[in-house]
């Protein structure tokens, strides 16, 4: 697991990404006034030496946001590896959670875009380890022309869901939604299909352009416009990742100009995603099976050094050891060794 | 292979049917007794039984990369799947009942006796109406005949039951069906069995 955090890691130094380094804590003044930015709802607080009340961070892109610098014509590049605690959905408590991730802020163009889409792909192939995986991509400029405003929470749920048979049911949920959400996945006339679907040219032709500097990527690109986010958030293109075997996403993330504008910097734009690392624990690996190679039970009256020996000689073969006297409960090991007098 | 979350009981038996009209039949499902994992060897597909509330865990989870759940399971679990296909079986209503000569007097707080608190919470926060959820496991519909409750949000099929007791329905909230979802990381890697399920499954629902 730790081998494959060094290799996001390396991967965001080797395109220029800073490691963000920040502290665990944030006034929580700082989250009321940005609340409609936040992503969890909840925010583990406790009150400081000082009597003010402070936050553990439930959210990392705010906290490194408001310290960009705003310089025309400059991207800011960072990358993170920090804990967050958040409520989760599941059991409704206080988790916490390692989020590793990237954002770009500032000057914010096409290429930024895609080098960020790439580096979510590349993202994902290093947490696959060969199995398969994709990243959904969707347009929230092109999606919103199409959601009414009454309503438009459910029906956003319903998109996420593909829950077509419901959403015909809204009167006022236009056709072209729907054939947006049963879109064909893969890119090959994707210009032409969305300028067919939505009518918009320059958005279409826009999303298109973008997408097609990923065709290196093949399959691993799916257009899905079922993939919705946050609107409060999120503008303009979000995206996904999914890794065969792990049953929820992986990595999520997009632009969110609006909330950097929200924060006071009102030339920049912005874009990033996380990592959800935690979820990799799902994907079952060989070296979990057992909890030492070799464990090695031995007499009483043996030497100290015939044990010290032993170890050794299993260490320096690359297995690993664990000296008991007894056999412990439920201890699962590959080789059993006793050593009597 | 495609692992896929079947409910036990009546709409289990109806959901049973329609694939195996759809060309997918499981060995032993006619029969289950004690038997809990089915398989079809030749489409490399194996379905379970479960507990109609389970099966939307066991798809959002991934223990099931598809499954068939009421619409009822859906509204008041809110899993993060794919709601794929209206299967037009299990049609039943969510529905607000009431004895027959029930009033509503606004000026008091609604004592709801639900299986789904989380269906009633969500459609009298639409209404703005301050309510009291009474959560029952069973056997709602005997809250308002002893005083235990003011109404009761329930799911009605033939509305035999409410009849016998001297229950009418006061609204409904929705009416509901037999859906097929999916995981959603499941949709992404096995999208094509899948898709082709449903279009077996469209010809026969």
């Amino acid at each position: 697991m730790s081998a494959t955090f060094e290799n996001l890691r390396r991967l965001y130094k080797n395109y220029g990404y800073s490691r963000y380094k920040m502290g665990k804590f944030e006034e929580y003044d700082f989250y009321t006034k940005n609340k409609q930015s936040l992503i969890s709802q909840g925010v583990l607080t406790f009150t400081d030496v000082n009597g003010k009340l402070m936050a553990l961070k439930p959210d990392v892109t705010l906290s490194i946001i408001k310290h960009i610098r705003e310089i025309e014509g400059l991207t800011q590049k960072f990358f993170y590896d920090e804990k967050v605690y958040r409520i989760s959905k599941n059991d409704n408590a206080f988790k916490e959670i390692t989020q590793i991730g990237i954002e770009a802020a500032g000057y914010v163009n096409d290429y930024v875009i895609c080098e960020v889409l790439e580096l979510a792909l590349k993202s994902l192939e290093i947490m696959a380890h060969g199995r398969d995986y994709v990243l959904d991509v969707s347009d929230l400029g092109i999606l919103k022309n199409f959601i009414p405003e009454d309503n438009s929470h459910e029906i956003l749920n319903l998109i996420a869901a593909k829950n077509i048979d419901e959403l015909k049911k809204f009167p006022d949920v236009n056709k072209n939604l729907i054939e947006l959400v049963k879109l064909k996945p893969d890119i090959e006339n994707l210009e032409a299909d969305l300028k067919n679907i939505t009518g918009c040219k320059i958005e279409s032709e826009k999303f298109s352009d973008i997408i097609n500097n990923l065709k290196s990527f093949g399959r691993n690109i799916n257009i899905d416009f079922s993939t919705v986010n946050d609107m409060n958030y999120y503008n303009g293109i979000i995206f996904k990742g999914y890794i065969s075997g792990i049953p929820e996403c992986v990595l999520s993330g997009g632009q969110y100009d609006i909330l950097i504008q929200r924060m006071g910097y009102k030339n920049s734009r912005a874009i990033g995603f996380a990592v959800y690392a935690d979820l990799l624990n799902k994907i079952g690996t060989q070296e979990n099976n057992y909890d030492a190679d070799v464990l090695i039970i031995y007499d009483e009256n043996i030497s100290v050094s015939k044990i010290t020996a032993c170890v050794q000689k299993y260490i320096n073969q690359n297995l690993s050891v664990c000296v008991q006297k007894i056999i412990p409960d439920n201890f699962k090991y590959r080789e059993l060794v006793k050593l009597n007098a | 292979m495609l692992n896929i979350a079947f409910p036990k009981g009546r709409l289990g038996e109806r959901v049973r049917e329609l694939f195996s009209k759809a060309g997918y039949k499981f060995e032993g499902l006619e029969n289950p007794e004690r038997k809990l994992i089915f398989y079809n060897a030749q489409n490399d597909m194996r379905c379970f039984r479960v507990k109609p509330f389970d099966v939307s865990v066991y798809v959002e989870r991934g223990a099931a990369d598809i499954g068939v759940a009421g619409r009822d399971i859906l509204l008041e679990r809110d899993p993060d799947v794919y709601e794929l296909m209206d299967l037009k079986t299990g049609l039943c209503k969510m529905a607000v009942a009431a004895l027959n000569d029930f009033r509503d007097d606004p000026e008091k707080v609604l004592r709801v006796a639900t299986e789904f608190p989380e269906i009633a919470k969500k459609y009298y926060a639409g209404l703005g109406r301050d309510i009291d959820i009474i959560y029952l496991r069973g056997s709602v519909e005997i809250a308002p005949v002893l005083g235990l409750s003011d109404v009761i949000v329930d799911i009605v099929e033939t509305g035999s039951t409410l009849k016998a007791n001297n229950l009418k329905i006061v609204s409904v909230i929705s009416e509901l069906s037999a859906r097929l979802i999916a995981n959603k990381s499941a949709y992404k890697f096995k999208g094509e069995i899948i898709n082709q399920i449903m279009k077996g499954l469209s010809q026969v629902s």
